[in-house]
């Protein structure tokens, strides 16, 4: 019955400082974000419709900055580069990291200890981590060429070639992500109560059965909140591009970001494609993040 | 009942072992590989093992550039952007938990819209702030644009809404000023919750490579990261021996860091990933 | 010298009214126990007096001073809560002088108050303990050690033994009155419990959706109600209620007031019924009586009758209650009084 508040004293006694007192402590914080997110989130919207050399005044152009964007290849690829490498990372990664998860549920110092290593990518920088594996996918001195002539089978160019060059950038990402996804998954399963399993044993329930029909529905919704997560990180996908590919060979794994970067910063006068290309990213991350949300507040009262 | 070891729990512990070395050995070829010298990284088939311990491959890192200057400077940002995510954050957490004020719930959305907008959507409107305002030869733009931890925020009010409001009063009846409340009840209940946010933002800001990349115009500027891309950034052959060693000054301190609060790592992003 | 005076008090949360231009005086020196069912205003009436639930409209007056503006720490009233509100991350020591500490008080003071008084509830031995290593009643002993360190004008309680077991709430119950005649200073007690009310309270105010329905000591509350509604709420069981056929008004008698008897006779008030149910107490047994479509409880300390025999009730001219049409009491000097006693 009593309310939440911080605030002691009737209304007519209260001293100005008391009455502005919370608007001063959220100020700081409200300054920064207005200033750096919410700003340039309009400011990417506008100019979006600018054509704009960084130099000279603006000049208003409409929609021709999204239509030079989706005429051109080079950008509806980045597209679907984007789309390719998420669908990969998030399918294979979430699959894989629940099957891991439900196998090292368990605590024993093994799985314990094999789960910690897992999540050790996450960690370290993704800069370090596409640089140890541009190394180890070396197309003449690298290990995994190493170890595929040993089993007998031909080198690969992996990122050398536009064939496999997605496909190194996506183990890699993969890679990286596992060890976490897992530990989250490896959390929410902890979190299912343990009766369920004994009654479900009660039942004579199968491990499959109750995977499926206790496990999986129970830790749903953090599992959902991770597909989001991880679908919005990876179309965010930069420093694995940059380092190991550049967004090559030619253009196979040049993603959204790496095209509104190349748009901005090394072909000069082009900012405005950039700005477009951005709005579209903001929009493919936004339509997810709602849909997640609108879906998440149906599905809530679940227990 | 006595615990019998079958086939399939050999099999099962043998599959772990696979994913551990799957898991560790990239490491484990980056520290070897920064101590091999040039013939030994492409040579064939590869060694387990340094033939000796090349120790001025790192020397030749940090004489390659002004490395001493990167480091500092992944240091100045990364303790830099914590003290002000710090100080910001916390009287925000706790007027948004705590006072009741108008246009409270429309303010909080705004930290939360914040915290779903990728700065790879509007990094270059920031980037055209920080050239206007001639601050890109600085390690302001690494800083600054951070200040404001939206999840942080988000995360520490939780923490702070679940003291009971009677903590507070009772403090009020005791005599303690609205900033005593806060140093003295709400940050000790809270310090755990504060300790896992610091926590991520300082591990991300060291290993962040994308911002930096897009703000740090000149070598005096480069944190860490940056130097290290540096090291592949030269045209033609590379040499890999190098750049592992590089790497390892990069990725060391954070394993070391890891290995030994690994616990609380763990449990700060498992925390922070499902809720 | 502690009276607190209540002046035209008003408690919205939102469009919600609470409490009414409510006036209340408190005693110097009383033991207070206001009680009500939740959401009465009795615990909102408390924070009004602390400072730390601001009244929307109207005066509090601590000894004829206005305190309508105070700020909580300048009032010279010291609170436990009902969860106690330990500070988790300070020791027990540290609990209880953080207020004095704030009120800078020399150290030697200090430490001389902490000693004195952590003696006296019972917990000098475990002043460098954290909260978290104690039982539920030894918070309970540091949140009055914390309250009363500071030897305030007014102590004030919200609800303090509900979260102990039923045996240590007695003892502390006990203790509670010692105290408060030790101390001699005003006790403004809250609690939904009517054993507690009626054990320590001088004086009983009862409250119902923001109004006070009756303020007296508690032989007068329980022996003397002015309204139905005081009558109900207190005693247990409760009173046993019956509505006139017509007119509205209703008439009441306890459930230990009814004689059970084989036989009619000599009472002013007798009926034939049933025994439909009968529990068994130890030292008294509750029976359940049907007659004439009424269903009323009856307090015996004989355990003789038996589940589905007849029975006659009995009760007194003077124990019978009656309500008018408002549920307002009629006594025996109103004029109304012979005119419905007659009708039974």
């Amino acid at each position: 019955m009593s309310k939440n508040t911080a605030i002691s004293r009737p209304a007519g006694y209260q001293t100005p400082w008391e009455k502005i007192r919370p608007y001063v402590y959220i100020l700081p914080a409200m300054f920064f974000l207005a200033v750096f997110v919410i700003y340039p989130l309009f400011d990417v919207v506008v100019r979006s419709f600018q054509k704009w050399n960084l130099i000279t005044e603006p000049t208003w152009v409409g929609w021709e900055n999204y239509a030079y964007n989706f005429r051109r290849k080079e950008f509806t690829d980045a597209i679907l580069h984007t789309i390719i490498y998420a669908v990969f990372v998030v399918g294979v990664g979430l699959s894989l990291s629940t099957l891991f998860a439900v196998w090292l549920s368990k605590n024993t110092f093994l799985n314990n200890l094999t789960r910690n290593i897992m999540f050790m990518p996450h960690v370290i920088a993704l800069l370090s981590v596409a640089m140890v594996w541009a190394w180890i996918m070396n197309k003449d001195n690298g290990l995994l060429n190493m170890v595929l002539n040993f089993f007998g089978l031909p080198s690969l160019k992996w990122v050398d070639s536009s064939d496999t060059a997605m496909m190194s950038v996506i183990i890699v990402a993969l890679w990286k992500a596992i060890g976490y996804n897992t530990m989250l998954i490896y959390a929410a399963i902890q979190n299912v109560p343990a009766e369920l399993y004994e009654a479900a044993d009660l039942d004579n329930a199968g491990s499959v059965k109750k995977f499926f029909k206790i496990t999986l529905p129970m830790i749903s919704p953090q599992m959902f909140m991770l597909l989001i997560t991880a679908t919005t990180g990876s179309f965010r996908v930069f420093d694995t591009i940059r380092v190991m590919t550049r967004g090559g060979p030619g253009t196979s794994t040049q993603v959204l970001v790496y095209y509104i970067y190349k748009q901005a910063f090394i072909l000069q006068g082009k900012v405005g494609y950039a700005f477009a290309a951005a709005v579209v990213l903001m929009l493919m991350i936004g339509v997810l993040t709602i849909a997640y949300f609108r879906i998440l507040s149906k599905r809530v009262h679940y227990q | 009942m006595k615990k019998r070891i079958t086939v399939g729990s050999v099999i099962s512990a043998i599959l772990k072992l696979l994913l551990i070395v799957i898991f560790i050995f990239p490491f484990y070829w980056m520290i070897i590989t920064g101590f091999k010298t040039y013939q030994e990284t492409i040579a064939f088939p590869p060694s387990l093992w340094p033939q000796s311990l090349q120790w001025e491959n790192f020397t030749k890192v940090w004489n390659s550039g002004p490395y001493l200057t990167y480091l500092w400077n992944s240091v100045l940002v990364s303790v830099g952007t914590l003290v002000l995510q710090t100080l910001v954050m916390i009287p925000a957490a706790y007027a948004f938990a705590k006072f009741e004020f108008k246009g409270r719930g429309f303010l909080f959305g705004i930290v939360m819209v914040a915290f779903m907008i990728p700065q790879q959507v509007t990094f270059i409107s920031i980037f055209n702030m920080m050239s206007s305002l001639g601050w890109l030869k600085t390690l302001w733009p690494q800083i600054i644009p951070h200040a404001a931890n939206a999840f942080g925020i988000f995360l520490l009010r939780q923490n702070f809404k679940q003291i009971p409001d009677e903590l507070l009063e009772s403090a009020r009846l005791d005599n303690a000023g609205e900033f005593q409340i806060l140093m003295k009840v709400m940050l000790p209940m809270g310090k755990a919750t504060l300790v896992s946010i610091l926590m991520l933002s300082f591990i991300s800001t060291w290993n962040d490579y994308f911002w930096p990349f897009i703000m740090a115009s000149n070598t005096n500027v480069y944190p860490l990261t940056m130097g290290i891309a540096a090291l592949r950034d030269v045209e033609g052959a590379y040499d890999w021996e190098i750049i592992m060693a590089g790497n390892v000054i990069l990725v060391v301190p954070i394993i070391l860091v890891y290995a030994l609060f690994h616990k609380r790592i763990v449990r700060a992003f498992a925390y922070s990933g499902i809720k | 010298m502690a009276e607190i005076r209540f002046e035209d008090i008003t408690k919205k949360f939102g469009d919600k009214v609470i409490l009414d231009r409510l006036n209340l005086t408190i005693e110097d020196g009383s033991f207070t126990v206001m009680i009500g069912p939740s959401g009465c205003g009795k615990t909102t009436l408390l924070r009004i007096i602390a400072g730390i639930g601001p009244q929307t409209s109207g005066k509090v007056y601590l000894d004829g001073e206005d305190i309508s503006g105070l700020p909580p720490a300048k009032r010279n009233v010291a609170m436990v809560f009902q969860n106690y509100a330990i500070y988790p991350t300070m020791t027990v020591k540290e609990n209880i002088e953080f207020g004095l500490k704030n009120n800078k008080v020399p150290k030697e003071e200090r430490e001389r108050l902490v000693r004195e008084i952590s003696e006296i509830v019972g917990i000098g031995d475990m002043l460098d303990r954290k909260p978290s290593t104690l039982s539920g009643g030894q918070r309970q002993r540091i949140a009055l050690a914390r309250a009363m360190v500071k030897k305030p004008k007014v102590f004030l309680m919200d609800e303090p033994l509900s979260n102990l077991d039923a045996k240590l709430r007695v003892s502390m119950r006990t203790e509670l009155i010692e105290l408060h005649n030790r101390l001699q200073t005003t006790f403004v007690y809250v609690t939904h419990d009517q054993t507690e009310a009626m054990s320590m309270g001088t004086k009983i105010i009862l409250m119902n959706k923001g109004v006070i329905q009756q303020e007296a000591s508690p032989s007068e509350i329980y022996h003397d109600p002015d309204n139905l509604f005081t009558a109900q709420f207190i005693g247990s069981p409760q009173m046993n209620v019956i509505r006139f056929q017509e007119g509205g008004a209703c008439y009441g008698f306890r459930p230990e007031k009814v004689h059970l008897r084989s036989e009619g006779g000599q009472f002013f008030y007798t009926r034939k019924g049933t025994i439909v149910t009968k529990e068994m107490l130890g030292s008294e047994t509750i029976y359940q009586i049907r007659y004439e479509g009424n269903s009323v409880m009856a307090k015996s300390l004989e355990d003789t009758f038996e589940q589905g025999s007849e029975v006659y009730i009995g009760v007194k001219k003077e124990n019978i209650l009656l309500f008018d049409e408002n549920e307002r009491r009629i006594r025996s000097g109103d004029a109304r009084y012979d005119e419905w006693m007659q009708k039974l």
